[in-house]
């Protein structure tokens, strides 16, 4: 599985120029106007579009075809693209947070600024990889309704943060909980529906014909 | 005998297409070529051994172990070319080097770069930078390059000028020397084929065509020219195909069924390929 991330990480080194523009620009505003979520924000898109990306150059270049003939199974392949993902994903967490504690925040300001977008960001991927790996480009459209669902999970999880009143809210009857347990509880459900969303890629994979 | 790859009455179902009943075995020592026009099936044979399509039917085992069945072990002693697609094109030499150092635990660098160097290509340049014969050399130095028993190409010769070409052939008879080896060669330039390959199997609308040794098929048949008169005169058996065109007629004959007073030329793989293809059978 080495080899499929070096040759991701790879490709993405490719492309990353024209992110890398953006990111500096948004953390140099970040900077000097004290608003991490800015440049945050940027970074964590950037992180939801590279594992995408490395689908489409996959196809592209047919080396999901040429892959198959060499000594990793579709599982492997499958795997690689996840962990691929989620590497990227801490990736992105560390950028920001290392941008908020610059800023002089705290790990309540990095969960709080940077976990809403990080868990929108694997749903996506967890609804959008088995759709194009059984689609192809039809199933890529999808990701902007998949999109619209993780900037519904990132607006709840801002306004739960926001009005929380600070550590405490209502979650249901009776129950109280802390912010930070409903961002928490979030994420490990997307790692959930990542895991879950990992299994049906591999079955939709295993039958795959090219 | 072993065989680097067999397949037992396969068949593969499409909409518009159907790869009918297809058995063939290529033992290990020989090349095998496979020749058909566009759409005939050729691809998708190859596809149907490296299991990027799965069959209706059949058997299909590619160096011992069924094709649907995946092994590392296996699919570490097959190279394989398919046109010159499949690598990432903003990678350079040096990084396919690192990134298949790390997916085949047999890869040997040193061949790699020895190939590389041999055909020229700059190690420092991105993919896309490369001509198209250039491609197709990095495929199969990359194919080349971890000791593998079986080479499976596919069109990989198509496109390159008879120079590359040529220095490519004589490649794949350097890989023969070792008699554990074997080559399937897919293509529809058939002098290529003609030049290296021990076996032919013709593909015709999804069906085995033909499927002998070479050298045999070039001196079993024959091509008569002549007029219908002439024709007449050949036993009905011995005529395989015939083609009629303006000024008179070919027929693709049974050498040994004609008598030794007609006028014979000896075929090639194109004009035996040209008679099932355009020709009626009298």
């Amino acid at each position: 599985m080495r080899g499929l991330l070096r040759k991701d990480i790879l490709m993405m080194k490719d492309g990353i120029g024209i992110y890398l523009i953006f990111i500096i620009l948004y953390s140099l505003f970040s900077f000097f106007s004290g608003a991490p979520d800015i440049a945050a924000t940027i970074v964590i898109l950037v992180m939801i579009m590279l594992p995408f990306n490395t689908l489409s150059y996959d196809e592209l270049y047919q080396w999901d075809r040429y892959v198959l003939t060499l000594p990793v199974s579709r599982r492997q392949i499958i795997r690689s693209k996840y962990v691929f993902a989620l590497l990227v994903s801490g990736a992105a967490l560390l950028f920001y947070a290392a941008m908020d504690l610059l800023l002089g925040g705290d790990l309540r300001e990095i969960m709080r600024g940077c976990l809403p977008t990080i868990i929108g960001g694997l749903v996506t991927i967890a609804l959008a990889f088995p759709c194009i790996l059984k689609w192809g480009q039809k199933g890529r459209l999808l990701i902007v309704l998949f999109c619209g669902v993780a900037g519904g999970i990132i607006g709840v999880l801002g306004i739960v943060t926001e009005y929380g009143g600070g550590l405490e809210i209502a979650v249901s009857e009776g129950v109280m909980v802390t912010e930070s347990v409903v961002l928490l509880g979030a994420l490990l459900i997307s790692l959930l529906a990542l895991l879950i969303s990992y299994k049906i890629s591999c079955k939709i994979y295993e039958k795959k014909q090219f | 005998m072993t065989y680097a790859l067999e397949l037992q009455h396969v068949k593969k179902n499409f909409e518009h297409f159907t790869l009918q009943d297809i058995s063939l075995a290529l033992p290990r020592g020989y090349i095998l070529g496979l020749i058909g026009e566009n759409g005939a099936g050729k691809s998708t044979i190859i596809k149907l051994l490296l299991n990027l399509l799965h069959s209706d039917g059949g058997q299909i085992e590619v160096l011992g172990i069924p094709a649907e069945t995946f092994s590392a072990q296996r699919n570490e002693q097959i190279g394989v070319v398919m046109d010159e697609r499949g690598l990432p094109e903003m990678l350079n030499l040096r990084q396919v080097n690192r990134i298949m150092e790390d997916l085949y635990s047999s890869w040997d660098s040193d061949t790699f770069y020895s190939l590389t160097t041999r055909f020229g290509l700059p190690e420092k340049s991105k993919i896309k930078t490369y001509s198209r014969g250039m491609k197709m050399k990095l495929s199969i130095a990359v194919a080349l390059s971890h000791n593998a028993q079986l080479l499976i190409l596919d069109e990989a010769t198509n496109g390159l000028d008879p120079v590359v070409r040529d220095e490519l052939l004589d490649l794949f008879l350097e890989f023969m020397q070792d008699e554990n080896h074997a080559i399937l060669m897919a293509s529809h330039i058939t002098s290529d084929l003609e030049k290296v390959c021990d076996h032919i199997a013709y593909i015709h609308e999804g069906r085995i065509e033909l499927n002998m040794e070479k050298d045999q098929l070039l001196e079993d048949y024959a091509v008569f020219k002549g007029s219908e008169e002439q024709l007449a005169e050949i036993p009905e058996d011995a005529v395989l195909r015939v083609r009629r065109h303006q000024f008179g007629l070919e027929a693709l004959v049974k050498r040994n069924e004609v008598h030794a007073a007609a006028a014979l030329e000896r075929p090639t793989l194109e004009s035996i390929m040209l008679f099932f293809n355009k020709g009626t059978r009298q």
